[in-house]
């Protein structure tokens, strides 16, 4: 893959091939796993996060200490109407 | 807020989270209904849902204010109110421009009958401006600001944002509107009307784009993996996975570590 982008990057590649280099990440990344491509990425120190979906947000515990304290009557509620 | 009270004639989004935010600053709320009571109540849900059930979408933006019917149509009704607003720091209301005139609650009214009122209008449009008179929406006002136009992928058709960000937004301006207005009040004595609308507030939070279409050659539009931000170098975007999809940001530089990362 090193082979394929790091020629895309000369320049302002980065800005102009933007479309390209995606193009060649997603075909790798279409391969993995979310969890598999986030700690194989890990090393690099880019700054990246799964595609969470609210309910999981909301599962999350940092999130969930917060906004049942702030949420709750009316997440009961609609919980309930359902 | 505690000690300031807020009439709220609100209904649909932005006014109610305007409400609702208020409400959590420590204002007292008290939200002006029809006398069936705000349709969202009920109105607003899934269509499996009972018919009685209260709304999800009501509850979400409807928090921390009291509430009263009031038929405004009768002069019980009137009377009832207006010894309300005598008491009231606060007027928020989000009705089409007009609405509330015709009911002898308008703006240049009731600030003339209390001069210490702060009367806060949302509006889906510039108040003095040809649309003023049109009825607006989020998803109506994403397409037309252009918000819409910057989502989704080169490939697809525009998308709009997931969540009600326009209305949300205009909240959050209406709100600092009105503390500056109370701040103001503090000095001075009086009150003001304080007028926010949803297109202006879309275009505010395109600052970045709109810098970049009214100063640069490269226009934002959107990338294959649905990035808009032209400024944004690669991989600046979301990626799908076998199992999901992930977001990645970094720097060109960092570009050729993530290839390496998979050799």
């Amino acid at each position: 893959m090193t082979d394929r982008i790091v020629p895309l990057l000369e320049g302002k590649g980065a800005w102009t091939k933007r479309d390209e280099i995606a193009a060649i990440l997603s075909e790798r990344l279409r391969q993995l796993t979310s969890e598999d491509a986030l700690s194989r990425l890990a090393p690099t120190g880019i700054l990246m996060a799964p595609v969470r979906t609210v309910e999981q947000a909301l599962a999350d515990p940092d999130v969930a200490s917060d906004w049942s304290a702030r949420l709750s009557t009316a997440m009961e509620v609609a919980i309930a109407s359902r | 807020m505690t000690g300031i009270r807020v009439l709220a004639f609100t209904h649909y989004a932005a006014g109610p989270i305007a409400a609702q935010y208020l409400g959590s600053l420590g204002a007292d709320v008290i939200k002006i209904e029809a006398p069936a009571g705000d349709y969202q109540r009920t109105g607003i849900k899934e269509p499996t849902a009972a018919a009685e059930a209260p709304s999800p979408y009501f509850l979400g933006i409807n928090r921390n204010q009291r509430s009263l019917s009031i038929d405004l149509k009768k002069p019980e009704g009137q009377a009832i109110i207006r010894e309300m607003i005598s008491g009231a720091d606060i007027i928020l209301e989000n009705f089409r421009p007009g609405v509330l005139d015709r009911m002898g609650l308008g703006s240049a009214a009731l600030i003339e009958e209390h001069p210490r009122l702060i009367y806060c209008s949302i509006a889906a449009y510039d108040p003095a401006g040809p649309s003023r008179s049109k009825p607006g929406q989020d998803l109506i006002i994403q397409a037309l600001s252009g918000i819409a136009s910057l989502g989704g992928t080169a490939d697809g058709p525009p998308v709009a944002a997931g969540a009600y960000i326009v209305d949300t937004y205009t909240a959050s301006q209406a709100v600092i509107g009105i503390q500056a207005a109370l701040r103001q009040r503090d000095q001075t004595g009086r009150g003001q009307w304080v007028r926010v609308d949803m297109m202006s507030c879309a275009l505010h939070l395109l600052a970045s784009e709109s810098s970049y279409s009214l100063n640069a050659e490269r226009q934002a539009s959107r990338g294959r993996n649905g990035i808009s931000h032209s400024h944004q170098p690669a991989p600046y975007g979301i990626y799908s996975t076998r199992d999901g999809a992930i977001a990645l940001v970094a720097h060109p530089i960092a570009l050729s570590d993530i290839a390496a990362a998979w050799i």
